[in-house]
């Protein structure tokens, strides 16, 4: 108890809750934006990040990314396009609804069943946390090995359509992972002789090349076809835009959503952009008028808004308690922390643990004002989507530029983080995902560390790490699902074929 | 070009991953454990370099299979003469890169000021290639935001940033 008041009065002063308001506002405009995301708010104010304290550092950043998740539905309901993934499955049913003339119900009841998914998956945070972490902290060398490569194989083969892309991608990152200087020993590989390269990559520069630049070169090649968006009027939006009954009748619908949501959540390395599709999904199978899904039905909008928010809890329980991020965001919010010297984990939450209610509170104070600044300012964000894209992208390649130099420093940076935009973006245009890189990335070195101290305490026997239960489980589970990709993809190219 | 996109990034991660595997050879060893700091590149190259004759094969059978209709389209967008403008006006993101990494370059030595406030004007005049240019406001408004940053960064949330023959 007293651990979680220090956590609440860590948050309640006014600059924190200050920075936690500016960032949930800035991130709504992020996610309502298209071509901006809640990744590309949090990567931009990183830099801001490194001069603070580490718990306004974390507010700025975690309403930055509970904003930037909410921000989406707003142009995905009036302009039909999503201005996040984590709002694709919104557009089906939520323009429909707009074209009708219910553009404020659509957004009411997106707006408030965001709302709840967060709550929901903010409360699931501080039950499920405490209990992994206290089971993380008996890991050794040889548990940690395999959860990490529990996770990177879950990512690489969840994170495209295509597991054998996703899993280059992943060794790829690995590779990336590996310049510089080896775990353990120190030895120093692959730096070419470049004395630049003896640091290793920079996890910051990397994440910011291969999430940001791809985003923003996209937008220049499409900055010729710019043109003025088509938008549909919406006033004010009259109470809560949908009614009392229509609010319970929908709650059965979002309990399912909200599930959902923190599933993939947690899940590694996919996060609100899948978890929207698969609540949108589930929520028309088990309806009774499947048909009506499309047409601007309620349900088709309140499900993956439930299940959007409710990722973002799900997505930092494997951040908090294992270090390991569940999303692009996350992976962003873990480099952040790192840039304090705060690194996630199961020691964290021992050493620290009003930082977890700080968390706590943080989301939850971030999730109140994202409700009231969408509900009384949605004019105002539907006015910012006129900036014109010129304007808008050069200052934020700049803003990137900063945020990898200041992450060391080091001007060098700035280069790596081009050559790293080069790399995501080829790998973009022949369709390998981007989100394993950066997961192997930050995890190479973890995986590459405890396999070689696990080795140390099995006396050099790969067959030790099955004697432990935790680590052969999480073993057994990646190699099944290395099969299950393999199997995915033989049967693909047979219907190809076929 | 989109039916051999798997075919051709399949071949290029089977070369780049048996590089280095040979390149994986020359890191010494210092401590003998049990896998050295040369284990871990290896076997990231071998997978790699299996996933990559999976990823080359299934190029190849896709692209035998796929409907040979687009190269027609595709033989006459050829032909049509492409004058250097169009070219530059259809790779704005090859560009905007160009952009970037003389950017990344230079900023080192021209400092934080100068560099950023060019490259910005730079990037708008790119990205508004089609459109008016209103040159007053584009210089406006790559000075401003430049100067904005700078006084930002350093003075309240000090964080450094390169000064170059400015300092």
């Amino acid at each position: 108890m007293e651990i979680a008041i220090s956590g609440l009065l860590a948050v309640l002063n006014i600059e924190t809750l200050l920075l936690l308001f500016g960032g949930t506002v800035i991130g709504i405009i992020f996610g309502s934006m298209p071509g901006l995301s809640a990744t590309m708010a949090v990567t931009l104010f990183l830099p801001v990040t490194f001069g603070m304290e580490p718990v306004n550092a974390i507010s700025l950043l975690l309403g930055l990314y509970v904003g930037g998740i909410s921000g989406g539905l707003i142009t995905a309901i009036l302009i039909n396009i999503p201005g996040t993934p984590s709002s694709i499955a919104t557009t089906f049913d939520g323009y429909p609804m707009a074209q009708r003339g219910e553009a404020g119900k659509a957004l009411g009841a997106g707006i408030v069943f965001s709302f709840l998914g967060g709550m929901f998956s903010f409360m699931a945070l501080l039950l499920i946390a405490p209990q992994i972490a206290q089971l993380a902290l008996k890991f050794s060398a040889v548990e940690y090995f395999a959860v990490t490569a529990f996770s990177l194989t879950l990512v690489a083969s969840l994170a495209g359509d295509s597991p054998v892309k996703g899993l280059i991608s992943a060794c790829i990152g690995l590779m990336l992972a590996m310049i510089g200087a080896a775990p353990i020993d120190g030895t120093r590989r692959f730096t070419f002789g470049i004395y630049d390269f003896d640091a290793g990559l920079d996890l910051v520069a990397v994440m910011i090349g291969f999430f940001a630049i791809p985003e923003i070169l996209k937008a220049a090649k499409g900055s010729i076809a710019d043109e003025n968006i088509e938008k549909i009027k919406v006033d004010k939006i009259k109470g809560f835009g949908i009614s009392l009954k229509e609010f319970v009748g929908q709650l059965p619908n979002a309990l399912r959503s909200a599930l959902i949501g923190l599933g993939i959540g947690i899940l590694p390395g996919i996060g609100g952009g899948t978890s929207n599709v698969l609540a949108y999904l589930a929520a028309k199978n088990t309806s009774k008028e499947p048909e009506k899904f499309g047409t601007g039905i309620l349900d088709g909008v309140v499900a993956p808004e439930t299940a959007n928010n409710a990722s973002i809890g799900g997505a930092l329980i494997p951040l908090l308690t294992l270090g390991i991020p569940g999303d692009p965001v996350t992976a962003m919010l873990l480099g952040g922390l790192m840039v304090h010297g705060i690194t996630p984990g199961p020691m964290l939450i021992r050493s620290n643990g009003a930082l977890l209610y700080s968390v706590f509170f943080a989301l939850i104070i971030a999730n109140v004002f994202m409700l009231f600044s969408e509900f009384f300012g949605i004019k105002g964000f539907v006015k910012i989507l006129d900036i014109k894209k010129a304007y808008l992208f050069p200052p934020i390649i700049v803003l990137c530029a900063v945020g990898a130099f200041g992450s060391t420093n080091r001007v060098f940076n700035i280069f790596a983080m081009v050559l790293c935009g080069i790399l995501g973006y080829l790998m973009d245009r022949f369709e390998f995902p981007l989100t394993p890189i950066i997961l192997s990335f930050i995890l190479g070195s973890l995986v590459e560390g405890n396999l070689r101290r696990g080795l140390m305490f099995t006396d050099g026997s790969f067959w030790g790490f099955f004697k432990s239960p935790i680590a052969a489980v999480f073993l057994v589970v990646a190699i099944f699902f290395l099969f299950h990709s393999a199997y995915k993809e033989i049967k693909k190219t047979k219907t190809k074929l076929s | 070009m989109k039916r051999y996109k798997d075919l051709i990034s399949g071949v290029i991660v089977v070369v780049f991953s048996i590089a280095i595997y040979i390149s994986s050879n020359g890191i010494q060893r210092m401590v003998s454990t049990s896998i050295g700091p040369d284990f871990m590149p290896k076997l990231a190259a071998v997978l790699m370099g299996i996933l990559g004759v999976i990823l080359t094969i299934q190029g190849a059978l896709s692209a035998v299979k796929a409907p040979a209709e687009i190269t027609a389209a595709d033989a006459a967008a050829a032909k049509r003469h492409i004058s250097f403008i169009e070219l530059f006006k259809n790779n704005l993101d090859i560009a905007t890169l160009v952009l970037l990494t003389l950017y990344s370059l230079v900023i080192g030595w021209l400092g934080f000021l100068i560099s950023t406030s060019v490259y910005i004007f730079l990037q708008i005049m790119l990205m508004s290639i089609n459109k008016k240019k209103k040159y007053i406001v584009f210089i406006a408004i790559s000075v401003i935001f430049t100067c904005v940053i700078y006084f930002l960064f350093t003075k309240v949330l000090y964080v450094m940033l390169p000064v170059g023959i400015l300092g």
